[in-house]
This record gives C-alpha cells, sequence and structure tokens, in this order.
C-alpha cells in the first residue's frame, strides 16, 4: 500500500508546478499517489477514522496553498509530504493528548507473500528490516518521538530515561538508518 | 556557543523530525548555516524520516475522501483568509494596539465615558460618591483580571507561533539584509561586492565596535513569513525598533531591548507572502539608524 516514487523526480516536480498552478487534476493525481501513505501514516499516529480524515484533508489542502515552497532540490517529494503530514498529525495529538500505538504492533509477523513483490512493499519491507536491526533501546525512542509524536522531553519521562539519551539514541538511530537506506539506493 | 557539535547535531534532529527543541534558536541558524556536514545531517534525517513511513502498517484511505478534498478547493481561498484573520497568534501579535500617538483622536471608548461623566455631574453628591466607588472598585478589580487574561493569552500565542517556527525551521528558505550603520563607510562597497560576504557571517567590522547586524526572512513550507534580525554593538540597555518596507510603505515590525553586551534580536512572524525590501533598525532618540537592502544576488535564497 505505501508507495514509493516509480516516476522520475522530474516528473514530480512537474505535477507540483501543475498544482502550483491550481490543476485540481494534479492534486487527484499527488492524492492517488501519496494517499495511501500519508493516511497509514496520519492513522498510525492519531488512529484510524475523523482525525485521521482531517489530518489527511488538512496536507493536502496545505499542498494546494503552498506546492510553490516545494524545492525539489532541497528535498524528495515524499520527505516533504510526509513531515506535513507529521507536524498536522502532532498538532491534532496534541489537541487530544491521545497516545498512539507502539511500532511494535505494526512489524511484520511472517515472511513476505508473493504480492508484495511490488516495489512499494519492497521499500516498505527494506524499511522495516532497517528498523529491526535498530537496538531495541533505539527502536523504542523512534516510536516514541516519530510515530506517537511526542516531544524529547516526553519521551524521555515516558520511556525513564535522560532528555540528552533520547536526543543521542534519535541521532543514532535515525544515522544507522539513513546509512542502509542509502546504501541500498533509497536516498539521493 | 559552548556547545559540543555532537549536541548541537542532536538538537538538529530534532528540528529534522519536527519536535520541538529548547536551544536558542540564533545560534543553531547561524552554525547550520555555516556548517556543511550539519545541513548534510538535516537533510538526510529529513530524507530518512519520509521513508521511514512506509514502515507503518498500509490502511487505504476511507473511499469519498478524494472527492471531499477535491470539493474543498473552490472554497479554499476564502477559508484561507478567515484562516489568517482569527487563527493564530500572527494575526493577533501584529493587531495588538500600538502606543497611542501624541496628537491622535480619543478613541470611541473615551468619548463615550466622557459623556457618562457629564451625565453624573448632575446626580445628587450621594450617588456621585457611591457611583465614583464602585466603579474604581469594579476597575480595579477587572483591569486586574483582564491584564491577567491579555498577559497570559500573549503568551500562550507567543509559545504556539515559536513551537511553530521551530518545527518549520527544517524546511524552510531565506533572503537575507545586511544591516549596517547608516554612516558606515564599507555599507556600498559591501553592497557592490557581494561575493565578499562569506555565508551570511555578520557584516561589517565586528573587531571595530560599530554597530552591525542581519536580517533574515525565513519561510516555512506553507504561507508563513519570519523576519528575524539580530544586531550588534548597540548601546546596552536601550530599546530599537525594527522597520521594514514592503510595497513603497515602511511599517513598525517590532521592538526589543539590547542586552548587556550591545546585542539584540527580534522575530517576527507574518501570515501571507510579505516581500519587505528594506529593513531598518532604529534607535528610539535616532542615534543609531541601522539599514539593509535585500540582496538579490549574493545573499538570495540558500540551498542546502
Amino acid at each position: 500500500m505505501s508507495s514509493i516514487p516509480s516516476r522520475s523526480p522530474q516528473e514530480e516536480e512537474e505535477l507540483v508546478r501543475r498544482i502550483a498552478l491550481r490543476d485540481e487534476r494534479a492534486l487527484a493525481e499527488l492524492y492517488d499517489r501519496y494517499a495511501p501513505l500519508l493516511y497509514s501514516l496520519a492513522a498510525r499516529m492519531v488512529g484510524e477514522g475523523e482525525t485521521a480524515e482531517e489530518v489527511l484533508q488538512d496536507v493536502f489542502l496545505s499542498v494546494w496553498r503552498s506546492a510553490g515552497s516545494w524545492d525539489a532540490s532541497r528535498s524528495s517529494l515524499r520527505a516533504w509530504l510526509v513531515a506535513i503530514t507529521r507536524h498536522r498529525a502532532i498538532d491534532a495529538l496534541r489537541r487530544r493528548e491521545r497516545p498512539a500505538v507502539p511500532l511494535a504492533a505494526d512489524l511484520p509477523s511472517g515472511a513476505v507473500g508473493p504480492d508484495e513483490a511490488a516495489l512499494s512493499a519492497v521499500l516498505s519491507q527494506e524499511v522495516r528490516a532497517a528498523l529491526a536491526e535498530l537496538p531495541p533501546e533505539f527502536r523504542q525512542v523512534l516510536d516514541t518521538v516519530y510515530f506517537a509524536g511526542l516531544t524529547h522531553r516526553e519521551a524521555a519521562e515516558r520511556l525513564g530515561i535522560s532528555q540528552g539519551t533520547v536526543k543521542s539514541r534519535l541521532r543514532l538511530a535515525l544515522e544507522r538508518l539513513g546509512r542502509r537506506l542509502s546504501a541500498r539506493g533509497y536516498l539521493r | 556557543m559552548n556547545r559540543t557539535h555532537q549536541e548541537i547535531q542532536e538538537e538538529l534532529t530534532l528540528w529534522a523530525l519536527g519536535i520541538a527543541p529548547d536551544a536558542p534558536l540564533p545560534g543553531l541558524a547561524e552554525h547550520l548555516a555555516n556548517c556543511g556536514e550539519c545541513r548534510r545531517l538535516v537533510r538526510e534525517v529529513y530524507e530518512t524520516t519520509g521513508l521511514l513511513a512506509s514502515a507503518v502498517k498500509p490502511v487505504p484511505p476511507p473511499e469519498g475522501l478524494k472527492e471531499k478534498i477535491l470539493g474543498r478547493l473552490g472554497t479554499e481561498g476564502q477559508e484561507v483568509q478567515q484562516a489568517g484573520r482569527s487563527s493564530t497568534s500572527v494575526d493577533r501579535i501584529h493587531s495588538l494596539p500600538r502606543e497611542p500617538g501624541p496628537r491622535g483622536p480619543l478613541p470611541a471608548s473615551h468619548k463615550t465615558k466622557r459623556g457618562q461623566t457629564e451625565a453624573v455631574r448632575r446626580t445628587p453628591w450621594t450617588w456621585l460618591w457611591g457611583a465614583a466607588a464602585a466603579i474604581f472598585v469594579f476597575g480595579l478589580l477587572w483591569g486586574n483580571i483582564s491584564l491577567n487574561r491579555k498577559v497570559q493569552r500573549q503568551e500562550e500565542e507567543i509559545t504556539a507561533w515559536v513551537e511553530r517556527y521551530e518545527a518549520d525551521f527544517r524546511w524552510l528558505r531565506s533572503a537575507e539584509y545586511l544591516l549596517v550603520q547608516e554612516s558606515e563607510p564599507a555599507f556600498s562597497a559591501l553592497l557592490a561586492a557581494p561575493a565578499e560576504i562569506p555565508g551570511i557571517a555578520p557584516v561589517g567590522d565586528p573587531g571595530s565596535g560599530a554597530p552591525t547586524g542581519k536580517a533574515t526572512i525565513y519561510t516555512a513550507y506553507d504561507d508563513r513569513f519570519y523576519l528575524i534580525v539580530w544586531v550588534s554593538g548597540l548601546l546596552p540597555g536601550a530599546t530599537y525598533e525594527v522597520w521594514a518596507e514592503s510595497a513603497g510603505a515602511a511599517s513598525r515590525i517590532a521592538s526589543f531591548a539590547v542586552d548587556e553586551r550591545g546585542s539584540g534580536s527580534v522575530a517576527s512572524p507574518s501570515e501571507g507572502q510579505v516581500a519587505w525590501t528594506r529593513v531598518e533598525v532604529r534607535g528610539i532618540d535616532e542615534t543609531v539608524v541601522l539599514r539593509g537592502e535585500l540582496r538579490p544576488g549574493g545573499l538570495g535564497p540558500r540551498g542546502w
């Protein structure tokens, strides 16, 4: 379900350029392409249902308003959209103060099925494998901050460790993940 | 800055993740602008977090959501305007009353009170004293309550936009101004040779003690704009005002007090796109004016 760009960066730039020019079909295309990934992330952070829908609406309306502010030379479209989604989801969590589900519940339990041979599933699998390789305490910190949307202070309190430890584990966890995904060509 | 490089990178990681740090913003922003390694780090973290979303269990978006979003596009312009007017702290901070001009007209409420006073003079003395005492006590109580509310509201608003800014910092563009004393002879030379200005380091000669500074416009991924000004070499304890010119009209953006080391900074947000073409820092007594022009070339939007 979670997709990865099968289009070239140039095509994505063109798509966003059309959105900036108020082409509704382009936004619909972007939705088809990224809504499954972004909705999954929103649902993971705020829970499925109305709030996740609101988050997704906010994300696409935000893109509609400010497509011109995305700069392909600075980040991938995916990273930009995911960042906006996380931001909106964190806002929603702050309003509701509802805890998110632990990441462990999302991790795959078995082997990859034949239907997951699609490109998106491959990436999903790679990311999960990279996550699984992290020491549990690193994964725990990532889970608390990235998926549950807690600040480093809140994460320190919840996990019973110092804020400094949260920060250093986060940095190391992302560094290791980045290194591995980069080695497999997923980071430009 | 007395922090180690590792500590800075940890804080930048928090920024890239979109969770608010508690570090002084100007120091980190400056470091980021001058450190290629940290810019790479922020970029890598940003991209990694983009990929990390793929780890979640896929959940299909509800049917009809796409149509709902597309259906809202037509009214989007109006909603943006309404949101801009009511939502955020930003406009409310800007709409706070400024100092009344010495010859400005009285507000309508003052006139009303004056009218009421005339009516009261025609009442018996007992009524007059009673009413005056009641008004005085009520005024004290109400004034105290509303002042507390106002201060609390302003604090909440400021906290909200600072958090918003910090979260948005991971994704920004910037344009810059050089702020140098109006009489600084090197000013025109600097403007003529932008290539000689390294990065966004403060311009002028810091060793000379002459007032210098810089201003930067940050824009986050949507329509929030922030004008941030840093200055040094000013009179400790003095108050200065930041003025910015847009579409040919100058307006006061904010005021700030200079610290004991002669430095000061101010950050001012704005909803909607603002094209400031000129920024000035004016002393209240006009003894020092720092002025900078937007640099279209050497100090334009900066890539990471």
